[in-house]
């Protein structure tokens, strides 16, 4: 799967791929059981600390998204990811944000939903690939 | 009077051969790099780079030119060993000047003309299959290093059984007309060529690891089809590099077994191995001509000559354009910048051991051969 790393994004990077895994785990370009590349590789190829390679993998293993496994490295393990309260609560926080900002900017709530819509219809389409 | 002839058109066709390598090299380069200077799209075969282009070539002809001159004028008064080392690290030292005028300008056009500005952005983008199979599958078998490994362990046997046989003088160098020079015997004068030949087998290692390993360089707007080119070029060069090993530790194996006084100095086997060393070097050359550096020239099928480049900021890690030096980046080998090849990251700690150590290596055997023989 292609991971792209903005440098001049004001989004840190640890978070950029984060966010990028987990649309990948969400598309299907990462399956269950597959091994993420080792943090060393990752971060070899990407121009980054390791460090920060591995703030990510350890953000996904809070999420419940991969296990660590000192042989393997981390591995897609979706068994424990779970639709928590404070994961609500954030995503209706952030939603609540980017609506605001589309409002305003005059998009109606028919577009705003069809945006959604298509993004999650790709999850699917992947999924039953 | 025909060893000084033969030395001296080896040595003027080596330096017109590093001339026209360099005349070439910055056609091979990635078409964003140029003279080690990251240059936007809008620059790719402007008037300007085509400019700078043009006085490099002509600078490499007339220098070049002049440095063979000097070269013949040297070899008529004085021909010593010393002096042919010393001309082609002159010939190299002279490349590298070269090289940095045409830097020069080059980051003088950039600052001109705003480039700065053109490379809007700045990221990378890389693909994590390739990240996993760094080192397995991207690069011709380690295995086939088994082969120069039993040929040094049963060198190392033979010369120990050897070494008693041995006249307390042995031969240490030949010329033309067969032996030129002996020293005493002992167990640095024998010893030293199969420990010259593991020295060199863990260098030549490493020169394959570093393919392998190499950081992952694609382009931002082409980034599948670059990396396909980029595989085929890490493969190739490391078959190249695992071949070359080998003919050279069969050449350093029969030197020995002359050394060893087991075999005579045959001229037919030894014609026979230096063109097999010789094709590797003619085959890698073709190799980096064709496909230039990181595979860029290569044709895919499908191909649609998408000009690809890397929408990145990082001028500030290369130094003069040629050396890397990058402490946040945890990779110890890059792609090189001017040239077909990878170097060493200078901001890592093993990086900058890796290129002393063979330095370092070459002035202790230096010393030593000065004081042994």
């Amino acid at each position: 799967m292609l991971i792209k790393i903005d440098f001049n994004s004001d989004t840190p990077i640890y978070l950029q791929l984060k966010r990028q895994i987990v649309e990948g785990l969400a598309t299907g370009q990462f399956k269950e059981g597959e091994s993420l590349p080792p943090v060393r590789a990752m971060a070899e190829d990407l121009g980054i600390n390791m460090h920060t390679v591995n703030k990510s993998y350890n953000l996904l293993k809070d999420c419940g998204m991969v296990s660590i496994d000192r042989r393997y490295g981390a591995v897609i393990n979706t068994q424990g990811v779970k639709l928590q309260e404070d994961f609500l609560e954030e995503t209706k926080d952030e939603i609540k944000a980017l609506a605001s900002e589309c409002y305003i900017r005059g998009m109606n709530k028919n577009d705003f939903i069809n945006l959604c819509k298509e993004v999650y219809e790709i999850f699917e389409v992947k999924k039953n690939e | 009077m025909s060893e000084k002839i033969f030395a001296f058109v080896t040595i003027i066709i080596c330096l017109a051969i590093m001339s026209i390598m360099q005349i070439i090299t910055p056609k091979l380069t990635r078409r964003d790099l140029f003279f080690g200077v990251r240059i936007p799209k809008e620059a790719i075969d402007s008037d300007d780079t085509k400019k700078i282009f043009k006085e490099y070539v002509r600078n490499n002809i007339i220098f070049g030119s002049l440095y063979i001159v000097l070269t013949g004028v040297l070899f008529y008064f004085v021909f010593m060993p010393v002096e042919l080392v010393a001309l082609i690290f002159g010939d190299v030292i002279l490349v590298y000047v070269l090289y940095f005028i045409s830097y020069k300008k080059t980051k003088v056009l950039k600052k001109e003309k705003q480039w700065d500005k053109l490379i809007k952005n700045n990221m990378v983008i890389i693909d994590t299959e390739f990240s996993k199979n760094k080192n397995g599958k991207l690069v011709a078998s380690k295995k086939w290093f088994i082969i120069p490994i039993i040929m040094i362990i049963i060198n190392f046997i033979i010369t120990y059984i050897c070494y008693p046989g041995l006249p307390d003088k042995i031969p240490t160098h030949w010329g033309f007309h067969g032996v030129d020079a002996w020293s005493a015997k002992s167990y640095t004068t024998v010893f030293i060529h199969p420990v010259m030949q593991c020295i060199l087998l863990v260098l030549l290692y490493v020169s394959y690891l570093s393919i392998g390993m190499s950081k992952q360089q694609s382009s931002t707007n082409n980034t599948k089809n670059s990396l396909e080119k980029n595989k085929i070029f890490r493969y190739y060069s490391s078959m190249i590099m695992v071949i070359t090993t080998i003919f050279v530790e069969l050449m350093l194996s029969y030197l020995n077994y002359i050394a060893l006084l087991l075999f005579k100095m045959n001229n037919v086997i030894m014609i026979v191995l230096v063109v097999l060393i010789l094709s590797t070097a003619v085959v890698s050359v073709f190799i980096q001509v064709k496909f230039g550096q990181g595979g860029n020239k290569i044709k895919l099928k499908g191909d649609d000559s998408i000009i690809e480049v890397e929408e990145k900021n990082d001028d500030k890690y290369w130094i003069l354009g040629f050396l890397y030096y990058n402490k946040q980046d945890p990779a110890l080998f890059v792609e090189k910048r001017f040239g077909v090849g990878w170097t060493v990251n200078f901001g890592s700690a093993l990086g900058l051991a890796l290129v002393l150590l063979p330095i370092i290596l070459l002035i202790g055997l230096l010393i030593v051969s000065i004081f042994k023989f």
